[in-house]
């Protein structure tokens, strides 16, 4: 068979074959563009110095050792990030998958909650991230300006200062992604069809209760789109930008992110070397991760196929 | 094999045919339209802003128009935000532009060389420095020569709630003004009950904190930005004199007080509001409710006070000098600042007219517009270098905590100023 595609290939006329290139051509010209070109220029930046104005100076290594000593805002930023991580991914995997065990219920009126908990990923952006700054805004002596301390007021408890406090301002920042969270449903709701219902029937009958048949049943052979989850989000929590920038902390440096930094460094400082270099040392990050993940994944990820 | 040659033929010729693209349009911004038959030189001429700033321009173009039917302005509005990333790329991707709007980018370009020195084309036409804000001249010279005539100045003013005065009795600021008298009005006006503060204004915005700094005789840095003296015992005493307002008298409301969304000082909750110009206009168009004035801000050892401004350059790379020359001197001219003046809001850095009743008296006796040129007239330049984004964002780091956490402010100046003194190191180097 494949050898026949083969031949098939090699016997398409040559008018095909420009078509076919024709066809194809903005595909590859907007990767070369705008993925390809960028990606090793980035690279080649990295090593440089350059103000955007005046010719790039080659300066080795030093954009990297800079990086290294910058205490203030790149290991800041980046223990941000890695709490960010942290703290985040968990989180919504978790609530991701209790929501969508929840919508899979086929009751009566369920795709309306569906769309509901759906709709977030839909609306997204700076415009949502500046209501949620308004809705976290601290309640003040004399007036409740932030609606959800002020729901909180009613039941006696007294919200935290969110962005205006050191230790609740990521929190903040975690939470507003979360309630994006339903997005996730398009993974987990096919995955959680997928269970057969066979083997629920049959551990029903051995007697298993819920719990049982959650961790011994729908786990196990959910573990791809766990795996799937849990690493995309590791590599969206590493890029986290727009959160932390459309709200920061009181003070920035509570909630910076890599990508606040890179962006800073970019757009504001024009150091477009070192941003580079700060792209590069977080795209190694993500590789490095991955690669653990996909390593860890053999011991704990089951695939019908093996 | 045969076939990939092909392909990046086909590749290579489209990314040319891309590139060329791209260059015959730079070429159309900049070069002289042939195309309805005349010799009229093209001048393209960039601006950032909105609305406003775009009738102001068109208005002066059409004065210019009468006087230069041989040039053709073609003015390029660029939004505010990301005015700067647009300018550098074009710059960078080579196209240049004939006159461009610069501020705090100013030293920058000035220091990489890529600004036409003015100086000769004043002399030649008469143009005197000395008939401009000196502020202003010396805001856009580099080693000595001019390199961007100032458009529009602002200085930190005072602005007050008449209201709350009277209710306290307590006479209206004059120039003579001293901290002193500034701080025992904040303390009479603050009224915690009624959520009034004395003061607004009293933060690590550049403007905000370099108008107590400098005014109680203190500085961000030395004369020849090359070291860090926000340290220095007078300094200190301006942060310290800031740090107390919020915390030991309570007459500045802290950053969560602020309820968001809410304007303090619209709403009449704020007796002294110590910011920018901006504010004329707005208080003019939203405050119905209250009477409010404009003052200098207070006097300390000296009375000084952050200077706002921007103006208009020639890039280098320009091939349409002398008429783009004609552009930047009819619109810092007299009939472009006179245009400018009749809004009643940024001083016109030419003081003839600033100093005229067009200006003063555009809002009649309502607004003391003459405070605003007073500040002008005593403002100082902002210590700007090509590291003014990173060393704000330093002050950011370091300052916040002293008027949002009531951090210890000599300790935060220890932490602050290496971080400052390796910027600027590198600032001198780069020159």
């Amino acid at each position: 068979m494949v050898a026949k595609t083969k031949q098939n290939f090699s016997s398409i006329s040559k008018h095909e074959k420009r078509n076919f290139w024709i066809y194809i051509s903005p595909w590859i010209i907007g990767f070369l563009a705008f993925t390809a070109i960028p990606f090793f220029s980035s690279l080649g930046l990295s090593f440089m110095q350059w103000d955007i104005i005046t010719p790039p100076k080659w300066v080795g290594f030093d954009n990297y050792k800079e990086l290294m000593d910058d205490k203030i805002y790149f290991w800041n930023a980046l223990r941000n990030t890695i709490f960010y991580a942290l703290v985040g991914v968990p989180l919504s995997v978790t609530l991701g998958l209790l929501l969508s065990i929840l919508l899979s219920k086929e009751i009566k009126g369920i795709n309306v909650f569906r769309i509901i908990f759906y709709l977030p990923a839909v609306f997204g952006g700076v415009a949502v991230l500046m209501l949620w700054s308004y809705l976290l805004y601290p309640g003040t002596g004399n007036g409740d300006a932030g609606l959800i301390n002020a729901v909180l007021g009613w039941f006696g408890i007294e919200g935290p200062g969110w962005s205006q406090s050191e230790f609740w301002a990521k929190p903040a920042v975690i939470l507003v992604g979360l309630w994006g969270v339903g997005g996730s449903m398009m993974i987990w709701l096919p995955a959680l069809a997928g269970v057969p219902k066979e083997l629920h029937e049959a551990a029903e009958i051995d007697g298993a209760s819920r719990w049982r048949k959650f961790w011994s049943v729908t786990f196990p052979l959910i573990t791809p789109a766990i795996f799937f989850q849990v690493t995309m989000g590791i590599i969206g929590s590493f890029q986290i930008f727009m959160e932390p920038k459309i709200m920061p902390g009181n003070q920035k440096a509570w909630t910076d992110s890599l990508m606040v930094n890179l962006f800073d460094n970019a757009f504001t400082f024009y150091k477009m070397g070192y941003a580079s270099a700060i792209a590069w040392v977080l795209f190694i990050m993500i590789m490095v991760l991955t690669v653990i993940n996909l390593v860890v994944s053999k011991r704990w990820v089951y695939y019908e196929s093996n | 094999m045969k076939s990939l040659k092909k392909i990046l033929t086909a590749v290579t010729l489209s990314a040319t045919l891309l590139a060329a693209g791209c260059s015959s349009d730079s070429a159309k911004t900049s070069g002289s339209s042939g195309s309805d038959g005349d010799k009229k030189e093209t001048v393209s001429f960039t601006y950032w802003g909105g609305d406003f700033d775009k009738k102001r321009m068109e208005a002066i173009r059409t004065e210019f128009n009468k006087e230069n039917p041989d040039i053709n302005v073609k003015l390029i509005q660029i939004p505010s935000d990301g005015y700067d990333q647009k300018l550098l790329t074009s710059m960078a991707g080579g196209s240049s532009y004939d006159v461009v709007q610069l501020a705090e980018a100013f030293n920058t370009y000035a220091g990489k060389g890529t600004l036409e020195d003015l100086t000769p084309y004043m002399e030649k036409d008469g143009v005197s420095k000395d008939d401009y804000f000196s502020a202003g001249m010396e805001a856009y010279s580099y080693d000595g020569k001019v390199m961007a005539m100032p458009m529009r100045l602002g200085a930190m003013i005072m602005l007050y709630n008449k209201d709350l005065f009277d209710k306290n009795g307590i006479p209206y600021p004059t120039d003579q003004w001293t901290w002193e008298d500034f701080h025992n009005a904040a303390l009479k006006i603050t009224n915690k009950q009624d959520g009034v503060f004395g003061v607004q204004g009293v933060g690590t915005w550049w403007a905000n904190y370099m108008a107590y700094v400098e005014s109680f005789g203190g500085s961000l840095m030395t004369k020849d930005h090359t070291k860090f003296n926000l340290d220095s015992p007078e300094s200190i005493k301006g942060l310290k004199f800031m740090q107390d307002l919020i915390y030991k008298d309570k007459a500045a409301p802290l950053a969560s007080d602020i309820p968001k969304g809410v304007d303090l000082w619209t709403s009449g909750k704020i007796g002294m509001l110590v910011d920018g110009p901006w504010h004329i206009l707005s208080a003019i168009a939203n405050i119905k409710d209250f009477n409010w004035e404009v003052a200098p801000i207070p006097t300390g050892e000296k009375f000084t006070t952050p200077l706002f401004s921007n103006a208009f350059a020639i890039p280098k790379g320009s091939e349409h000098k002398d008429a783009a020359w004609k552009v930047v001197k009819f619109w810092t001219g007299e009939v472009g600042q006179t245009i400018l003046a009749k809004e009643g809001g940024e001083v016109p850095p030419l003081k003839s007219v600033a100093n005229s009743d067009v200006y003063l008296k555009v809002h009649g006796d309502a607004v003391n517009l003459q405070a605003l040129v007073t500040s002008v007239d005593g403002a100082f330049v902002p210590p700007i270098t090509s590291k003014w984004g990173e060393i704000n964002k330093l002050a950011d780091t370091y300052l916040a905590p002293i008027f949002s956490e009531n951090a210890d402010v000599e300790k935060q100046l220890k932490d602050m100023k290496p971080q400052v003194e390796k910027m600027l190191t590198e600032a001198q180097e780069a020159k």
